[in-house]
């Protein structure tokens, strides 16, 4: 086995490097997994008598607990709960007694369709201020992005919310003020309802990539390589993103992946706001009902994305480093 | 005032009562004082003088770097005839990288880390020698990098500057320096922090890149001994002057100067006696005793 590592490691860095940070990812998530059954497993009272109510009789619950194969050891619940998850089956709705599939997939998609806009949006955005900044270092125009950025980043995201309903909503009537894109007729219809959202949404995030893109683009144009690319006479646009930027982007990636794993967990205020129907909404939802099923879906679901796009940022950087994808002399 | 020797051949670099300052708190101090400098076509100069004596700063002028804190404060320095003061950034542009080539100390840290040899080489290329097509321009890129001594050199454009070792990296900004041609080679402390093999292997292809080129080569560094293996004339700075400028073989072997005398019986001689042999013994002072340690 080792023999078969340092082999693959030799022939190709690069796989061996993305391969090891799947391993690493597919052991977080499992740890995950038992922390999200664990947490809800050791929640006070019985599953089976939260689901039913106070009201319900013994029998009832007593019913209940063997349909739901609750006396089982925990560690065989856990097993057959997540290997129900990979296969596809999320479970039944303690409440409704639907599948749990059919309530997470229109949420989802909804979530996954503002969070796309929205990162679409705050990529080349958040780039682009950090590095107007970096190249404008201390003049008057990098003071006040670098001070707006922060006060968009102080001010908590329901508050500048509801700021941007009551100034382009309520006084000036430009956006609704709901996000109700199940009445959306269009595509353009639809990006208009959900302006405001996508606006929301990045004042909150952009100024944490700004900021890091802006620091690490000023160390980079500061570095040796930059002041020698200058002395060989390469033209200034060149130089800053052929040269200085592929360096400069790695923390930004990192800043980017950490926005959109929490876009896809704390974007629940903001639906909350615009009483928009994504994923948080259905969480808030089931945590009222003590829907047990709809809870841990959507926790794994979350936690998933969250490694999920930790490991792209990995990979993104990993790719934009030769150092690390190349065996050195 | 403080001058070099005239020289011989036509000049491409003149360097006129030159004064150069430094902003230290809130005063200028001068770091170059009133200095003269001529440089023929097809010389090799050696610069040397202990650090901050103003040897980089000379170099960095004559690139036409401008730098916060750091002002001409009277003189001019000319390549070929145009002040550099007085240039244009794009003007200056044209005349980096094309008319002067420059290979600064550290060649690891002096090459962009995500690109490739090839890369790197070809941007230069397509900066200053538009008129090449791609085709020409990786053959130009191949033959530049044989040039400089790599045996293999499409392997080596595939690769990444950090897949060399310190003596490569350095030989790779020298090819940088002189893949468009260049008429003036600066070269800053490339052979300091490299062992003294590396150090022969670059000065003998620098002596070699001389036989086969018109090139000019301003070369700095404090080690007379890299110097005499390749200039015709070195001049020694202290304190922001020229103090001595002679034909290499004369500051050699009289130096006329108390700095330049300094320095020329600094070099170390494998002939001669170790100090400590030289009518001393350990514990007197050059190096403890054992009693004392």
């Amino acid at each position: 086995m080792a023999e078969a590592v340092r082999r693959l490691d030799e022939m190709n860095p690069l796989l061996w490097l993305v391969l090891r940070r799947v391993l690493l990812s597919f052991v977080s998530f499992l740890v995950v997994s038992v922390i999200i059954f664990t947490a809800v497993d050791i929640l006070p009272g019985d599953t089976a008598q939260r689901a039913l109510g106070r009201e319900a009789t013994a029998e009832s619950v007593a019913i209940l607990r063997s349909e739901m194969r609750l006396s089982d050891p925990a560690i065989v619940r856990y097993g057959r709960w997540l290997g129900d998850f990979v296969s596809g089956d999320l479970g039944t709705s303690m409440v409704s007694k639907r599948p749990v599939a059919d309530y997470l997939v229109p949420p989802l998609r909804h979530t996954l369709l503002l969070g796309a806009i929205v990162l679409a949006v705050h990529i080349p955005l958040s780039l682009f201020l950090g590095l107007v900044c970096a190249l404008t270092r201390d003049t008057p125009l990098d003071l006040g992005l670098s001070a707006l950025v922060l006060v968009a980043m102080s001010v908590p995201d329901f508050v500048v919310g509801i700021f941007l309903i009551v100034v382009f909503s309520v006084e000036l009537g430009w956006f609704p003020p709901l996000a109700l894109i199940d009445q959306a007729t269009s595509w353009t219809d639809m990006l208009y309802m959900l302006t405001l959202p996508i606006l929301a949404l990045n004042a909150a995030m952009t100024a944490y990539v700004v900021r890091q893109t802006r620091d690490s683009m000023i160390e980079v144009l500061n570095s040796d390589f930059v002041r020698v690319a200058r002395l060989r006479g390469l033209p200034p646009l060149q130089i800053v993103l052929a040269h200085a930027l592929p360096s400069a982007l790695g923390p930004a990636i990192n800043a980017i992946a950490l926005n959109a794993a929490w876009l896809v967990g704390g974007i629940v205020v903001i639906e909350a706001v615009f009483n928009y129907p994504g994923l948080g909404r259905l969480l808030v939802e089931g945590v009222r009902f003590h829907d047990v099923p709809i809870i841990q879906a959507i926790a794994l679901i979350l936690s998933g994305t969250h490694i999920a796009l930790n490991l792209a940022a990995d990979i993104g950087t990993t790719l934009l480093n030769p150092k690390l994808r190349t065996r050195s002399s | 005032m403080t001058s070099s020797i005239p020289s011989r051949r036509a000049p491409l670099v003149h360097v006129e009562r030159l004064t150069v300052e430094y902003r230290q708190g809130g005063t200028w101090r001068p770091v170059i004082r009133e200095l003269d400098l001529t440089i023929g076509r097809g010389e090799a100069v050696g610069l040397a003088g202990e650090s901050g004596c103003g040897k980089s700063t000379l170099v960095s002028l004559l690139l036409g770097e401008t730098r916060p804190g750091r002002r001409i404060a009277a003189g001019a320095l000319r390549v070929d005839g145009h002040d550099l003061s007085t240039l244009s950034p794009a003007q200056l542009r044209g005349l980096r990288g094309r008319r002067i080539g420059f290979v600064p100390q550290n060649g690891g840290t002096s090459l962009t880390p995500t690109r490739r040899v090839a890369t790197l080489l070809e941007d230069v290329l397509r900066a200053h020698r538009p008129e090449l097509a791609a085709p020409a321009r990786r053959a130009r890129a191949r033959e530049q990098l044989a040039a400089v001594g790599f045996p293999d050199p499409d392997g080596a454009l595939q690769r990444f500057p950090h897949q060399f070792s310190g003596g490569q990296q350095q030989r790779i900004a020298l090819a940088l320096a002189l893949v468009s041609e260049p008429e003036l080679l600066l070269l800053d402390e490339p052979t300091t922090g490299q062992d003294a093999q590396i150090r022969r292997a670059l000065i003998d292809l620098l002596v070699e890149i001389r036989r086969q080129s018109e090139v000019t080569i301003v070369f700095v560094s404090h080690d007379l001994l890299t110097l005499s293996d390749l200039c015709d004339r070195i001049d020694i700075m202290s304190e922001g002057r020229i103090v001595e400028s002679n034909a290499t073989a004369a500051v050699l072997a009289r130096p006329v100067h108390p700095y330049a005398r300094r320095l020329v019986a600094a070099v170390p001689r494998l002939d001669a006696p170790p100090p400590w042999r030289n009518g001393a013994e350990r514990g007197d002072g050059l190096l403890p005793g054992v009693a004392t340690l």
